[in-house]
């Protein structure tokens, strides 16, 4: 098994770069899934084997979404390593 | 079923563990709190895991787990919104605010925001602004758990908050935050705990199936039950809903200081990382219950109950264990709220102690003596005043509470702390009006909203049409500091010279 490429310190204007686009991200699935919720609104309703809505799976996936972003944002940006006592970034 | 359950003998022997287990607390934090930094971030030694239940716990409250469960089972998977708006919170913290509040921060948000230096105006309103939300946010929780406790053990509400905000005092003046921070992790490890268990309970009456779960909602309920439409109308009004739970929840003072106890910056993120994962499948969890409180209970039943559905988890917990399991539900639920309600409150004393007496009045020239002895001063008055704000609001929606406390940290912290963060040219009289833009377009929009003037003054219309104002009092915010930032560069330095003509020769 290939083992997983460690995460990449990123640091100062990259990782702030990074920082906003994952916020910008989470902010666009959230008003992504209220565009789709009132856009299609009787397909969302409709039900797959009789007991499951699509509507209920998009639910789930936008409860797993931002947890599957933090995973990711994890991996690409780690914190630098502290500083001295007292010294401010 | 029919009618409020009574909590019986069940309860008893959860409650006095719980009850000895948090005394037991007390004496061992008592003995480990001599300074001002044990007193408010429990000296930074929380590990990442330990600070993820913790803030798991203060995320996860009574409100979050007896609400939705109820919403779904009235209202169908619609209730669930609710909670991914509150979700959101967890992620943009991660990803704006954790590492660098835990590398630049001591205790509170005005530390970051308003340094020695910036001028006591801005740490004054900083300040005057975390107590406004620490203050709805804790009549609110009050006012919730009175009505819950009422309605569980048919007990007055008048004594039930002196016995509570006792057991506070207690609680945050000899442990302070090391014993806030253990009560959390243990009341979110048995929370936690016992979601799983309720799950399995219910699922094991479906042969272990979700889906036949849910297929017998649909029986019963029709397939309106797992379509929208139960409770969101407007796109607008339900994405500043969100908007305003997921701002609000990453900047809520409590949740926010937090983050100043964990060992290092790395250890900041790793906890906000892993409480995110927490509270994600507590959520899942939770769908789970509020479609088995649906098909085991009845509607009918948990509206007779309670017509806000707040007790279809503890129907449900007696329906599916008797009264042991609502009896052990109903002690986590207490010990829920004593943790909720002791992290808020040193949250505010932070405020009031740290922040203005230390701060502003005197001018950081305090013994640490002097700054451990304000903060449990400061912790008292806030129970005394908190208990009489809740008496003032028992009749008041404890929605409108919460959603005013949420809407003032969206928009009158959020905004500031972000371009704080992130932009550099932010000065004083920027800050200054961006927390006055947010604070008072949120106070204005609320009290225009139909949440007041529908709900609480009856009139048939509402001159703002949105529930939570974020959408708009976010932007003003935003506006109001880059406009102010602007300004007063301007004038400090005299407009900017006359473009080159053109041809000229650079």
């Amino acid at each position: 098994m290939t083992p997983l490429r460690p995460a990449r310190v990123l640091s100062g204007a990259r990782a702030r770069a990074v920082s906003l686009a994952a916020a910008a991200a989470l902010l666009l699935l959230q008003f992504g899934f209220v565009a789709v919720l009132f856009g299609a609104r009787k397909g969302l309703g409709v039900l797959i084997g009789g007991s499951v809505s699509i509507y209920t799976l998009v639910l789930l996936v936008m409860t797993v979404a931002p947890w599957l972003l933090t995973w990711a944002y994890t991996r690409a940006v780690r914190p630098e390593p502290p500083q001295q006592e007292g010294q401010q970034s | 079923m029919n009618g409020a359950p009574v909590v019986g003998w069940g309860f008893l022997l959860p409650f006095l563990m719980i009850m000895g287990g948090s005394a037991a607390i007390i004496v061992w934090a008592a003995r480990r709190t001599r300074t001002a930094s044990d007193f408010f971030v429990a000296d930074a030694r929380v590990s990442a895991g330990r600070n993820a239940l913790a803030l798991a716990g203060d995320f996860v409250g009574v409100g979050g787990f007896f609400a939705i469960t109820g919403l779904i089972a009235l209202h169908g998977v619609d209730g669930y919104v609710l909670a991914l708006g509150a979700l959101c919170g967890f992620p943009f913290m991660l990803f704006l605010f954790a590492e660098p509040l835990r590398r630049l921060g001591h205790y509170t948000v005005a530390d970051v925001v308003a340094p020695p230096g910036s001028g006591t105006a801005l740490r004054i309103l900083v300040a005057a602004t975390q107590m406004t939300v620490i203050l709805t946010q804790l009549a609110a929780q009050l006012v919730g758990a009175a009505s819950l406790i009422r309605l569980l053990f048919h007990l007055p509400e008048t004594e039930i908050l002196l016995i509570l905000g006792v057991a506070v005092i207690a609680y945050v003046t000899l442990g302070g935050m090391l014993a806030t921070t253990w009560l959390q992790v243990i009341k979110a490890a048995m929370m936690l705990t016992l979601a799983v268990v309720l799950a399995a309970l219910a699922l094991s009456r479906f042969g272990w199936s979700p889906l036949a779960l849910m297929g017998a909602a649909v029986r019963l309920k029709g397939a309106a039950v797992m379509a929208p439409g139960g409770l969101f109308h407007s796109p607008l009004d339900t994405g500043s809903l969100l908007m305003g739970l997921a701002f609000g929840n990453a900047s809520m003072p409590h949740i926010l200081m937090r983050l100043n106890t964990t060992t290092s910056p790395q250890a900041a993120n790793r906890s906000v990382f892993l409480g995110t994962g927490l509270i994600t499948a507590f959520h899942l969890v939770v769908f789970v219950l509020g479609l088995a409180a649906l098909v085991l209970v009845g509607g009918r039943a948990i509206a007779g109950a309670d017509p806000g559905g707040n007790m279809a988890l503890p129907l449900l917990a007696r329906a599916l264990g008797g009264d042991l399991l609502l009896g052990v539900l109903s002690a986590v639920a207490l010990a829920t709220i004593l943790a909720i309600v002791a992290g808020l409150v040193i949250a505010g004393s932070a405020a009031l102690s740290h922040d203005l007496w230390i701060g502003v009045v005197r001018r950081g020239r305090a013994s640490p003596h002097e700054e451990l002895l304000a903060g449990r001063v400061s912790s008292v008055a806030l129970v005394v005043a908190a208990l009489l704000l809740s008496r003032v609001f028992l009749s008041v929606n404890v929605g409108l509470l919460s959603a005013l406390g949420y809407a003032v940290a969206a928009s009158a912290i959020f905004p500031v702390l972000l371009l704080k963060l992130f932009w550099r040219p932010l000065n004083p009289a920027g800050a200054i009006a961006g927390v006055c833009g947010g604070l008072v377009s949120s106070l204005v929009l609320i009290w225009l909203s139909p949440l007041v003037q529908v709900s609480v003054l009856h009139h048939a219309y509402a001159p703002f049409p949105l529930q939570s104002p974020a959408a708009v009092s976010v932007l003003l915010a935003l506006l109001a500091a880059v406009s102010a930032t602007g300004l007063s560069r301007l004038r400090r330095h005299g407009p900017p010279p006359a473009p080159l003509p053109t041809g000229t020769p650079c």
